[in-house]
């Protein structure tokens, strides 16, 4: 567990952020905009736009700072959140320019950027779920890693944790409705 | 006939064997419950995507410069934080755009204020393997394997190697009025099941000493674990404390008067999760953050 201890997400930097630290800034930018910028790529599909899409959440991000709440979800999760606005914006934007300009001037994706949207969203996706694993509470959380990365059963689970089987089967259920329902709204329509 | 029970799709999703030959038949001819299942397959599979491998491309130097000067950011800032000496992105980034003006990777980045906290901290979970392999490794253009291979052992998230200890909860603490005190409570449990809270708090304005609880979310029933020595500590709880009845950490400011009771000075204090409950068929929370006062 120590591996990769250093390149750990300091729950500091979430509060750091939120408090006006520009230092904060530039270490999620560090760190995030990779992400970031692929998952628009992916999805605008050229370099460009996936640029201003990055520049657009970091400014966005940093300029609501004051309503980001470092309790209610870490800095990643948020960040992912605003991306896939300005995403839909940018896609919305370009779908409204090709509509008053009544032309097929749409710019086609750069042959170079391999189709791997599906991936990167995943990726994206793991973040908002860690987020919500952590706001999940115990012994849901507990129950649900156990499950998740050590392949417990739930039997195995129950004497583990010393719950009963009933209780741990329903942990199971009602966490795992809670989690689809975070990927959901995640999907949404904005 | 009557649709699966979500437990039992719950189970089939993680990969238990679970069910009867009726229910299998049931779901190979239920749409309905085959959706259910794989819903809760997709949770599964992407809270356990093994990050490895899954290449992430970054932004121009160009993208960064835009951002520190529209929002008017320290100078001291002005290097792209992809470029920041040190970190292993350098010579790929270079070599993919050439470097702005005024950007070098040459400019000193600005310290971090919350460097200074316990960075060696370990805290496992999904977390640290996603942040470790997609957010470092692949700023780098490296994959996750990359950067974990680089440290010797996989990362501890994805992979299913036994953990030598599980985090059960982690909060932050934060002060309370006419405190400043903040930090963070983890509870882990090892591997022989017993259970301990570890506690980092920031310097405060204590008067006395500093007392660990934890309490039930009422505040009305508060246990003390031991004192807090310089800010940090780790204290075993005892086995018949259910955290669900007692979600709260506090640390308390106690007078040197004797008394063992709570001072009804908090110093600092916490929740694993302060998060709105809005579904109804979401577990009881037991975990969340107080707001009312401590009533003795």
């Amino acid at each position: 567990m120590e591996a990769a201890a250093n390149h750990d997400w300091d729950p500091g930097f979430d509060q750091a952020f939120a408090g006006g630290d520009e230092g904060a800034l530039a270490e999620a930018y560090r760190r995030l905009s990779p992400l970031v910028y692929t998952l628009a790529l992916r999805s605008l599909g050229d370099r460009s736009a996936a640029d201003d899409v990055t520049q657009e959440v970091f400014i966005r991000a940093w300029k609501s700072r004051t309503t980001y709440r470092p309790e209610a979800a870490r800095l990643p999760a948020w960040l992912v959140g605003i991306t896939r606005n300005a995403i839909n914006d940018a896609l919305s934007e370009r779908a409204r320019q090709r509509h008053l300009e009544q032309a097929a001037v749409q710019l086609l994706p750069e042959p170079s950027v391999e189709p791997e949207e599906a991936s990167v969203e995943a990726v994206a996706d793991r973040l908002i779920l860690d987020d919500e694993l952590e706001h999940l509470g115990d012994p849901q959380q507990s129950i649900l890693r156990l499950a998740f990365y050590d392949d417990l059963t739930h039997d195995q689970i129950s004497s583990r944790l010393n719950l009963p089987l009933g209780t741990v089967k329903s942990h199971i259920r009602r966490s795992l409705i809670r989690l689809r329902t975070r990927l959901e709204v995640e999907h949404g329509t904005p | 006939m009557e649709h699966l029970d979500a437990e039992l799709l719950s189970l089939m999703a993680l990969g238990e064997t679970a069910g009867t030959d009726a229910d299998a038949d049931h779901l190979a001819n239920c749409q309905e419950c085959a959706e259910t299942l794989r819903g809760f397959q997709l949770v599964r599979d992407i809270a356990t995507l093994e990050p490895a491998g899954i290449k992430l491309e970054q932004p121009g130097p160009q993208t960064w410069a835009a951002i520190h000067q529209a929002l008017g950011l320290s100078p001291a800032l002005a290097a792209d934080p992809l470029t920041r000496p040190g970190s292993p992105n350098l010579r790929l980034a270079a070599a993919e755009t050439p470097p702005q003006p005024g950007t070098g990777p040459d400019a000193a980045p600005a310290p971090l204020r919350p460097a200074t906290r316990d960075r060696r901290r370990t805290r496992p979970g999904l977390w640290l393997a996603a942040a470790a392999g997609i957010i470092l490794g692949t700023a780098a253009g490296w994959t996750a394997a990359g950067i974990i291979g680089q440290q010797g052992t996989p990362a501890p998230g994805p992979t299913r190697s036994g953990p030598t200890s599980i985090v059960l909860a982690q909060t932050p603490l934060t002060p309370l009025p006419a405190h400043t005190g903040n930090g963070e409570a983890q509870v882990r449990q090892l591997p022989d099941g017993t259970r301990q809270l570890t506690i980092r708090l920031t310097a405060d304005p204590t008067t006395g000493y500093q007392q660990v609880w934890v309490g039930t979310s009422d505040l009305s029933g508060m246990v003390s674990l031991g004192v807090l020595a310089d800010g940090t500590g780790t204290f075993t709880i005892p086995a018949g404390i259910d955290l669900a009845q007692y979600p709260i950490v506090d640390i308390s400011d106690q007078a040197y008067n004797g008394n063992p009771a709570h001072s009804d000075d908090s110093v600092a204090r916490g929740g694993s999760t302060s998060k709105p409950e809005t579904r109804e068929d979401a577990p009881p929370m037991g975990l969340h953050t107080p707001r009312g006062p401590i009533i003795g």
